[in-house]
């Protein structure tokens, strides 16, 4: 905790505020980017949204007052830019959200950085079908391997709610996949 | 009656949610059949995307200028004062022709010289000494015969007597 807040103390302090931010790229960029990914699904909007996001987080440090962990505290930065991203695109193209996700999903079939597989591609489609949050739950756990306590600060729901979520969507997609 | 002692307690007094284990081994095969299925989401990265992506984020902060949010009240000084200077520079580039004293009327000149209160002391001082010199007004030679007629045309008989 000590090593946090005097982390938190050189990102604001305008002296050692660039190498530090350095630190918290090299430390953040892959999980961040992982996390990004699974909400928006192209590497190209993910690369954008993550770019955002960091700036986002160098311009705002001085606003973080350390209520939560500055880990959980990026990453609700990198899944409010990922939602509004996916909201904005959707009324650019003036398109429900679901129309929005289909598309977006339908989209990987021809994208390089997808693998052709077509259980993996059945998987996306299944995570599709869930509500938003439940979405998020499933990702976080099935690919992040994100603990539920961590979890919790950065979605802000119990622990409780946390694991009941998970355990609906495994089961639904479980359901869909053995199914198809 | 049994003392409490240590080998008279037989539970431990914890308890657990109803149907707690038939849950958790739902949950639990659930979670095993799916992850036999797939276990990767199939996203990839491009190659050394990771390694580029710090350089991309610092330029990316070097170049953004910071935002001066400006109030209401500024942006109208702002405002107005932009648009007073495009007028000045229309005033100042687009007049047609520059006003030089050739194409001001003499007698215009004459006019204002004569309603405008000077002495000759302060009209002189506007000229420089070799301007004055180039006149040549003190050593100018008129001749007698201007002074004649200069007398004949402007002096009165009653003027010359005085004097």
């Amino acid at each position: 905790m000590k090593e946090e807040q005097d982390f938190i103390k050189r990102l604001i302090t305008k002296e050692t505020k660039d190498a530090a931010f350095k630190e918290l790229l090299k430390l953040y960029k892959e999980r961040l980017y992982w996390h990004i990914r699974h909400i928006v699904k192209s590497h190209d909007d993910a690369d954008d949204v993550l770019q955002n996001t960091f700036i986002k987080v160098y311009k705002s440090i001085h606003n973080f007052k350390g209520d939560s962990k500055l880990y959980s505290w990026m990453y609700r930065i990198a899944t409010n830019e990922s939602i509004t991203f996916i909201n904005k695109n959707s009324k650019r193209l003036q398109l429900s959200s679901e129309d929005y996700q289909n598309q977006v999903i339908n989209n990987l079939k021809a994208d390089v950085y997808f693998e052709g597989e077509d259980i993996k591609f059945q998987l996306q489609k299944a995570i599709a079908t869930l509500p938003e949050k439940q979405q998020l739950v499933f990702n976080m756990r099935y690919f992040e391997a994100i603990k539920y306590k961590d979890m919790s600060e950065i979605l802000d729901t119990s622990e409780g709610a946390l694991k009941a979520s998970y355990h609906i969507a495994v089961k639904k997609i479980e359901a869909i996949l053995t199914k198809d | 009656m049994k003392k409490d002692k240590l080998q008279n307690i037989k539970i431990s007094g914890f308890n657990t949610p109803e149907a707690y284990f038939s849950k958790v081994e739902e949950h639990i095969l659930n979670e095993v059949h799916l992850k036999n299925k797939v276990d990767q989401s199939g996203f990839k990265v491009p190659e050394n995307y990771f390694d580029t992506l710090d350089h991309k984020i610092i330029n990316r902060l070097e170049k953004d200028t910071p935002v001066i949010n400006l109030k209401p009240k500024q942006v109208f000084y702002y405002v107005a004062g932009i648009a007073a200077s495009l007028v000045l520079m229309f005033n100042v580039f687009y007049t047609p022709e520059t006003i030089t004293i050739s194409d001001v009327e003499t007698t215009s000149i004459e006019n204002y010289l004569e309603v405008g209160d000077y002495t000759s002391y302060e009209l002189a001082t506007l000229l420089t000494e070799e301007e004055l010199n180039a006149f040549n007004l003190i050593n100018s030679e008129i001749s007698e015969a201007s002074i004649e007629n200069y007398l004949l045309n402007n002096a009165t008989l009653e003027e010359l007597i005085i004097e």
